[in-house]
């Protein structure tokens, strides 16, 4: 049986922030001076807290609940998001997306999810992960 | 006569061999759109195209990145943008077969075949729409027309604007039945940058009864704030000939208020809807065209658009590693009416248009 999108999610986040710094370089530069100190920390439906953030100029992911931004979300939601069915603007408003943080961090850790999604879009190996992601899991 | 014109002038130019420009500047496709019955503005939009970019800096190579575009509309949109592996798209200069992956054009007696084969995954184009149609082009080819963007700047276009598609199309779980359904043709080539100082607005109209022999296609290109118009044609056709060209100062075209839709556009790539949040997208609600003879003769065109629904497609700027461009898909309606070698027409037809935002 194919694993959860949520429990798989960690592993897939780090290939592909791995991903983002080796083939898009200039947006994970981009990332990591906007995100600076600032740790989010994404809560998955039932799944542990994940801690994103920048330590020595790499991405680090892993489990912990202590951060500057916090992101709870299920996982209807998350895949719908995945799919481009809902926009993170549209699933805050739904109550499908829990932020919470001081204003001027969220509004980086969105700068930075911008940044992101430029890199995904002009990275085709980051494609094929979110495929793959999108194929393999559940 | 049309499957040799076709031949000889419809080839794929990128070369074999080596980038086709030094910067990576260099882009080619092959788009078709074709109408879809059983629904109200139906239409089946596809492109296969190649693309180049310098990757790697000053030292760097130039990269070809092949991609297929799918959409099509029934009740709704649907589609989607798959990026295969430069080993996997073949398309030889000369020649007018282009394959990328599972993905075909062929052109084979006359006609050109276009197989879309689902992807095995749910980002695949073939995910959301599959196909196998036969396309026979039912008039002349037009020449290369040619446009210049300013400095390293060009775009290339061969049309033709009428073909007749029989075949089948899967979109999610319905498929639809063409039997000699319209459809229309481009071939683009050229080296430009998107998100570069550039924007366009094309369209073709398909008369709501396919004994109409008239055929049109327009096109404006302008820069990128549209203050500066490079480019402006209308064309017509009357059976197989193009029987009028109209050019620059003989068009004028009015883009009038903004297309609003209940619920968000359908984007893809998907993902990239997160990018752009909400329906603006810079369509108008309706388009009018004016064209008249400038030698002072009796020949004119007049063409009315109104949008139903649109689309958008996301494209990287290759000028701004943080902004996108967005190629807006549009159905609709368009009364055309006008007088070209002393024959008048009037006719209503089903219509697309693409408005180039970014």
């Amino acid at each position: 049986m194919a694993e959860s999108r949520a429990r798989a999610f960690p592993r897939y986040l780090r290939a592909a922030f791995a991903l983002l710094a080796s083939d898009t370089p200039e947006h994970f530069a981009a990332l990591r001076d906007t995100l600076g100190a600032l740790a989010i920390v994404i809560t998955l439906g039932d799944e542990h807290p994940l801690r994103v953030c920048m330590a020595d100029g790499a991405a680090s992911v892993t489990e912990a609940a202590q951060g500057e931004v916090a992101l709870q979300l299920g996982e209807p939601a998350f895949d719908a998001l995945l799919h481009g069915e809902l926009t993170v603007e549209e699933a805050i408003v739904g109550d499908r997306l829990a932020v919470k943080g001081k204003l001027d961090e969220v509004l980086i850790f969105l700068d930075a999810l911008h940044i992101w999604l430029h890199g995904a879009l002009r990275c085709p190996a980051l494609h094929d992960l979110y495929a793959r992601y999108l194929t393999d899991t559940r | 006569m049309i499957a040799s014109a076709v031949a000889k002038l419809d080839a794929w130019r990128q070369p074999v061999a080596g980038a086709a420009s030094a910067d990576g500047a260099y882009k080619e496709w092959m788009h078709f759109c074709v109408r879809l019955p059983g629904a109200q503005h139906g239409y089946l939009l596809v492109n296969l195209n190649v693309s180049e970019s310098k990757v790697g800096g000053l030292g760097g190579r130039v990269l070809r990145t092949p991609r297929l575009l799918a959409l099509a509309r029934l009740e709704r949109w649907a589609g989607s943008v798959e990026t295969f592996a430069e080993q996997d798209a073949v398309c030889a200069p000369g020649r007018l077969d282009v394959k990328l992956g599972r993905n075909a054009l062929r052109w084979r007696d006359g006609a050109f075949h276009l197989s879309l084969a689902p992807a095995a995954g749910p980002a695949g184009a073939g995910g959301d729409v599959a196909a196998a149609i036969a396309l026979r082009p039912l008039v002349m080819p037009t020449v290369t027309s040619t446009v210049s963007l300013g400095p390293g700047g060009v775009i290339h276009w061969v049309v033709i604007p009428r073909l007749e598609a029989s075949g089948w199309v899967q979109v999610g779980g319905r498929r639809v039945t063409l039997d000699r359904a319209l459809a229309y043709h481009d071939h683009n080539w050229g080296t430009f940058r998107w998100g570069g100082d550039l924007s366009w607005e094309w369209g073709f109209v398909h008369p709501d009864d396919a004994r109409v022999p008239w055929s049109v296609v327009f096109v404006r290109i302008s820069d990128g704030g549209r203050h500066r118009i490079l480019s402006t044609g209308a064309l017509v056709w009357r059976g197989e000939q193009l029987a009028r060209m109209f050019q620059n100062r003989e068009v004028a075209l009015t883009l009038t208020g903004v297309h609003r839709a209940a619920a968000p556009p359908l984007t893809i790539p998907k993902l990239a809807r997160l990018l752009v949040p909400g329906a603006a997208t810079g369509v108008p609600a309706s388009v009018h065209l004016d064209a008249g003879d400038a030698a002072g003769g009796g020949d004119t065109l007049s063409i009315d658009f109104r949008t139903d629904s649109k689309a958008r497609v996301a494209l990287p700027s290759d000028v701004d590693p943080f902004k996108l461009v967005l190629l807006n898909e549009s159905c609709g309606r368009a009364t055309v009416s006008g007088r070209v070698q002393s024959q008048r027409f009037d006719f209503d037809g089903a219509a697309m248009m693409e408005f180039v935002r970014g």
